[in-house]
């Protein structure tokens, strides 16, 4: 077995770009394994972005290291951006161009038959009579569709995506989501960049939290929930009622309820949003 | 593999229109040259008192080499009008700045060099296209030439084979200038700013040939600029030295390739 093949689909070790054009990122160590969803979340500014052009060699790291798919990312060149599916979070496509000539172009690059096209597309709803209009007279939606099946067409092992659903309406957001789902059913290892937590939380097996420039979290959707506490509000059968926070292990608050056998209790389940918030408020401004 | 087909494809789709639309200037000139021309014939003596009294005018035109008002001349300033240099100038300049300097600049480059091709690729694509267009401007002032001839009726007196020459003179010209073009590019954060570099190198490089014509003590200058070997009158005159015309005008352009290559290569930011 080779080491590319027991390799982790990115690490980062020590990545640290102090002078990038966006925001900086320091000593990120980072580890993304094959066939996971992996949220990257974190607030504008705090070094999403760049971190992705790091991983995709698009910005040389100031120090520190980075892997894709086994193979250190400036020395893997194009052979290993074969492997990726890659959508950028500032989408620039060449507007004189139609839709079909700019998949038809991607493809020629990517060197690969343009398997998940027509699926994507479909997906996506995309409408295949505007393929054969010029990009520029595209909506920001329609532009970004094309964008994702850029990335998807080829059925990479890797697809690394920097703010997918901007622009899209909630229908096509939710294709987009089955679209990321069905990649993780065939092995593929998806990159996902947002600060739409609601969107990461639907689809993501593990998440990452930067602000700030820095790596603040790595953790599952439930270790991260276990981590916050819930509002519990218990309404006792003589009308009162109190409000507390609980977290950690539910037996003690289980005890509790039993023993007080309230009218009724309301938990209020701790949403990612509230974890986003918190480690940004420990972040610092 | 180095060099992407799939992207030098794609650009000489983008700039080919453009080119070849730069490339009618000259030939355009070239048809108004050939309709004067038995015009200006008939009034030669006048004509010559008047360049004769307008030593600047001779000078800039290079009378001195190739007689303005003979029929090789007087077609072949096609080859020297200024929209002719500025057709070159933006024939060449239009693909180059824009890949990878305009395309840096709107974020579309990070797309390209995220797929399977390499920043080298990129640049040696650009530098492909910006080739191509250097041909299709430089055939501009040859059509021109052969156009006014066939024009002014004055075929058996025109030297269609220096013509040739200096249009071939002309290709090593553009290809020089857009070789510079494209290292401008590849260094620049934007298209804009690449573009203002050219511009101020292109005025400076033309301020830098013109005086050196006008100004007796500043012939020099002519060697330090690409001008100063892209010589059609020479040529027209059979006076040339095409292996240092050429040999500058290729080997600069070589250097400025394999320069842009490296600064691509060597960029922080792709």
């Amino acid at each position: 077995m080779t080491s590319e093949m027991t390799a982790p689909a990115l690490r980062c070790v020590g990545l640290t770009a102090l002078h990038a054009p966006d925001a900086g990122v320091e000593d990120l160590d980072l580890e993304v394994r094959v066939g996971e969803v992996f949220g990257f979340l974190g607030p504008n500014g705090a070094g999403k972005t760049t971190t992705i052009r790091l991983l995709l060699d698009l910005l040389r790291p100031d120090r520190g290291s980075a892997e894709v798919l086994g193979v250190e990312t400036r020395a893997g060149g194009p052979e290993l951006r074969r492997r990726i599916g890659f959508l950028p979070g500032d989408l620039a496509l060449f507007p004189r161009t139609t839709g079909r000539r700019t998949l038809e172009l991607f493809a020629a690059l990517q060197r690969a038959a343009p398997v998940r096209r027509e699926a994507t597309l479909d997906r996506l709803g995309f409408p295949r009579d505007a393929l054969d209009r010029a990009v520029r007279t595209y909506s920001t939606g329609m532009r970004q569709m094309i964008g994702l099946t850029i990335a998807f067409q080829h059925d990479p092992e890797l697809l690394v995506l920097d703010e997918p659903t901007t622009g899209l309406d909630p229908m096509v957001r939710d294709g987009f989501l089955d679209l990321v789902r069905e990649a993780r059913a065939r092995g593929r290892t998806v990159f996902l960049s947002s600060h739409v937590l609601t969107e990461v939380e639907r689809v993501a097996d593990r998440v990452a939290l930067i602000a700030r420039s820095r790596l603040r979290l790595t953790a599952t959707l439930d270790e991260l929930r276990a981590r916050r506490p819930r509002t519990v509000t218990v309404i006792r059968r003589d009308g009162t009622r109190e409000t507390w926070e609980h977290a950690g292990d539910p037996d003690p608050l289980l005890r509790r309820l039993a023993e007080e056998r309230p009218l009724d209790v309301l938990i209020e389940p701790a949403t990612l949003d509230a974890v986003f918030r918190a480690a940004v408020s420990e972040a610092g401004p | 593999m180095t060099f992407s087909r799939p992207i030098y494809r794609f650009l000489l789709g983008r700039h080919f229109g453009v080119a070849a639309a730069l490339a009618a200037v000259p030939a355009l000139i070239g048809a108004v040259l050939g309709a004067l021309l038995n015009t200006h014939l008939k009034q030669r003596a006048t004509a010559r008192t008047l360049i004769e009294g307008l030593p600047v005018f001779r000078r800039l035109v290079d009378d001195e080499t190739l007689d303005f008002l003979s029929t090789s001349g007087y077609l072949g300033f096609v080859f020297k009008h200024p929209l002719t240099f500025l057709a070159f100038a933006l024939a060449v300049g239009a693909p180059a700045l824009t890949t990878p300097a305009g395309d840096r600049g709107r974020g579309a480059l990070d797309l390209l060099l995220a797929s399977p091709v390499s920043r080298r690729g990129v640049v040696r694509a650009s530098a492909a296209v910006t080739a191509t267009c250097a041909l299709l401007a430089a055939l501009g002032p040859f059509l021109g030439a052969v156009v006014g001839a066939l024009v002014s009726g004055r075929w058996e007196e025109a030297p269609i084979g220096r013509y040739a020459i200096a249009s071939a003179n002309a290709a090593a010209f553009c290809l020089c200038l857009g070789a510079v073009a494209l290292l401008l590019s590849a260094g620049a954060e934007d298209g804009v700013s690449a573009a203002r570099r050219f511009s101020a190198f292109f005025l400076l490089a033309m301020l830098a040939d013109a005086l050196s014509l006008l100004w007796d003590d500043g012939a020099w200058l002519r060697w330090i600029t690409p001008g100063g070997y892209y010589r059609a009158s020479e040529t027209i005159a059979g006076k040339a030295d095409h292996a240092l015309h050429f040999g500058a005008l290729l080997g600069a352009a070589l250097l400025a390739w394999i320069m842009a290559e490296r600064v691509a290569e060597r960029r922080r930011r792709a």
